[in-house]
């Protein structure tokens, strides 16, 4: 257990400032569409292999958790996930920016997002080596349902019709198809464009499915991009922890989320963030409002998305299996530094792993205050800036972005164009959250969905591999759950209110 | 179009029903192609292609049904929103052939003329200039010197 000798250790001097350096840093290349907490740890992960292991580490873990949490700024302020973990967090974060409450929600986000790195760094400290077990129980049938249970989210979004959810849903699930098939290696709708045979890339797709049509809708009129309720706001920091203080179930359970899907080597912040807003929705009295700026659904996505850094480290310290990309990377530095991960090592190296935990801890804390100073910056100037200068920088930075993930100038085009089809489909009633859904979760799903069909027919039975698993079936009844939950409460709803109300036109 | 006491627009779908006729034609494109794949490549295709067909039919028997709320109409400028994505269209394809650096000063530019719906003047012109050069001289610095990412 990590005792106070390496807390102690944790506060030297150096640890701290390298933990302060890293959140602002991890902070500011999130906050940036495109740069992916994968980037910022990659990116500045040679400047750590001339320090000693446990520094090291801190910095990663910092720069990690600083980039998970600024892609809520852009989120927020531009509806368009800084990083791929905060998809979820434009569902509510935009619509509450555009109500004149981007301080609030960048408050909240902040709020949300160190007490989701907390719990995940707890149970990091606590129970690493007994949870990290846990993750090698789910085979490729039980990745397959979780894909599912994040798709049903579709029908949860209340962006409209239903029918159309699914449809822009299934075009998300066609477009991850595109390129090399992951199972069985056939080449799929790529015709004769030779540049996508390696796929559409996620982030290039996430820039312009969300950001480009903003851009568009922009220039349309001279109203302001985002309203601001009082000039003088600030942090709003009492308003914001009274929402916390009564949305704390929603807060400890998408945190618990965050820490469990973490644990998953593949699953990441995406899908953390995803499965946490899905149930904050099912279980909120205001589910109504999901979607239209309720700040539960931004504490669900931002406290989910935090838990998985701890969370992704427990596989990859105790088993050497990352949880989450940035953990991969920040694995290869391990082995640089010359740690052998494994169950032994938090016995055997055990000053290096607290002191990087509680390191980590302390990162998490830091970024209350650094979040919270970067946030009004960055709420101050969104609203300052004017629309001449605003819309040309945004569309340089979805440029700069896309073509930095690969250095790909295809995916530049591809970013322009899913943006551009994105904008007619949305005229159309076609909403592009559905569509990134099924872009994201379409190859976890396949590539459960067809080693599921392999296995079950090695093993003599396709139906029992897919329905026969108690943690498939857990998952399916959460999935059962998800859909049925919302219907059965507003049924019930209507019965209690006793009368039938005037014909409404259907929603589709 | 009718407006309702409550303020929705209804109606049918007629913008939807266009769409979902598209999305039947990619549904049957995506099935028709999945006959070229291997089994274990065309489990995935066949299963969500024939789904986006029925979810399409499904869709169009709404908007016949009357089912359906038409989108809001367009505010503001067309031909504003269609510069925004001509440029875009064009910066994407110019990277290359004119390098980064002369692509995105005209687009920036060309996007700046599109955005603004103030009167020009020289002030304002110099200042949103002086402001775009300071932008995409950070930016490109920061991307191209500093994380060293090899831009055209």
């Amino acid at each position: 257990m990590g005792g106070l000798e390496h807390l102690l250790a944790a506060l030297s001097p150096l640890n701290l400032l390298l933990a302060l350096a890293g959140v602002a840093a991890g902070t500011v290349i999130g906050a940036l569409p495109g740069l992916t907490a994968t980037m910022a740890v990659a990116v500045l992960v040679p400047f750590t292999f001339s320090m000693d292991p446990a520094a090291a580490l801190i910095a990663l873990g910092a720069i990690y958790t600083g980039a998970i949490y600024g892609g809520a700024y852009a989120a927020i302020l531009l509806n368009t996930p800084g990083t791929p973990s905060a998809i979820a967090t434009t569902f509510d974060g935009y619509p509450m920016a555009r109500a004149g409450r981007g301080d609030l929600a960048l408050t909240l986000a902040c709020l949300a997002s160190v007490a989701g790195g907390l719990v995940g760094a707890g149970f990091l400290l606590l129970l690493a080596p007994p949870m990290a077990t846990v993750a090698l129980k789910f085979g490729p049938v039980e990745y397959f349902w979780l894909a599912v249970f994040g798709l049903t989210l579709i029908a949860s979004l209340g962006e409209g019709s239903t029918v159309k959810g699914l449809i822009g849903g299934c075009l998300g699930l066609l477009l991850a198809m595109v390129g090399v098939a992951e199972v069985g290696g056939d080449i799929r709708y790529v015709g004769d464009f030779k540049s996508l045979l390696g796929g559409i890339d996620i982030v290039s797709a996430l820039i312009g499915l969300y950001c480009v049509p903003v851009l568009i809708e922009l220039v349309a009129t001279p109203a302001r991009h985002l309203e601001s309720v009082s000039r003088v706001a600030g942090f709003q920091l009492r308003e914001a922890g009274a929402l916390i203080a009564r949305a704390k179930l929603n807060l400890a359970r998408s945190s618990v989320i965050g820490t469990v899907v973490g644990i998953l080597p593949g699953a990441g912040g995406s899908i953390a963030s995803l499965v946490a807003y899905s149930e904050a929705k099912r279980a909120s009295a205001r589910r109504a409002n999901f979607g239209k700026g309720e700040p539960e659904g931004i504490v669900a996505t931002e406290s989910a998305n935090n838990a998985t850094v701890g969370g992704g480290f427990i596989p990859t310290l105790v088993l050497g299996i990352p949880g989450t990309p940035p953990d991969a990377i920040i694995l290869g530095a391990l082995l640089v530094q010359g740690i052998r991960t494994g169950p032994t090592l938090f016995t055997d190296q055990a000053p290096i792993v607290y002191t990087f935990v509680w390191g980590l801890i302390l990162a998490t804390l830091l970024m209350l205050p650094v979040g919270l100073l970067i946030g009004r910056f960055a709420f101050r100037s969104i609203l300052a800036i004017p629309k001449a200068v605003l819309v040309p920088s945004v569309a340089l930075l979805t440029v700069l972005g896309s073509f930095a993930v690969h250095n790909n100038p295809h995916e530049v085009q591809q970013m322009v164009v899913l943006g551009v089809a994105a904008w007619v489909l949305g005229r159309m009633g076609f909403s592009a959250s559905p569509i990134v859904l099924g872009l994201i979760l379409g190859a976890i799903a396949e590539r459960g969905f067809v080693q599921g069909q392999l296995i079950g027919g090695a093993r003599g039975s396709v139906w029992a591999e897919f329905f026969g698993r108690p943690i498939s079936l857990g998952i399916i009844a959460f999935i059962l759950l998800g859909l049925l939950w919302p219907w059965w409460m507003a049924r019930r709803a209507r019965r209690r209110s006793g009368a039938a109300g005037p014909a409404e036109v259907g929603r589709g | 179009m009718a407006e309702r006491d409550d303020g929705i627009a209804s109606g049918r779908d007629i913008a939807g029903a266009v769409g979902s006729l598209l999305f039947i034609g990619v549904g049957a494109a995506a099935l028709w192609h999945a006959g070229e794949f291997s089994m274990l490549g065309a489990v995935f295709p066949r299963a969500i292609g024939g789904l986006l067909v029925v979810l399409g039919l499904v869709y169009l028997v709404l908007v016949v049904l009357g089912r359906t709320q038409p989108v809001a109409p367009l505010q503001g400028s067309l031909a504003r929103r269609a510069g925004v994505a001509l440029v875009m269209l064009a910066w994407a394809w110019a990277l290359v052939p004119l390098g980064f650096l002369a692509a995105s000063a005209i687009a920036f530019v060309l996007l700046m003329l599109v955005a603004n719906h103030d009167r020009w003047s020289p002030s304002r012109a110099a200042g949103y200039l002086a402001a775009g050069a300071v932008v995409l001289g950070g930016l490109y610095t920061l991307f191209k010197l500093v994380l060293l990412v090899p831009l055209p």
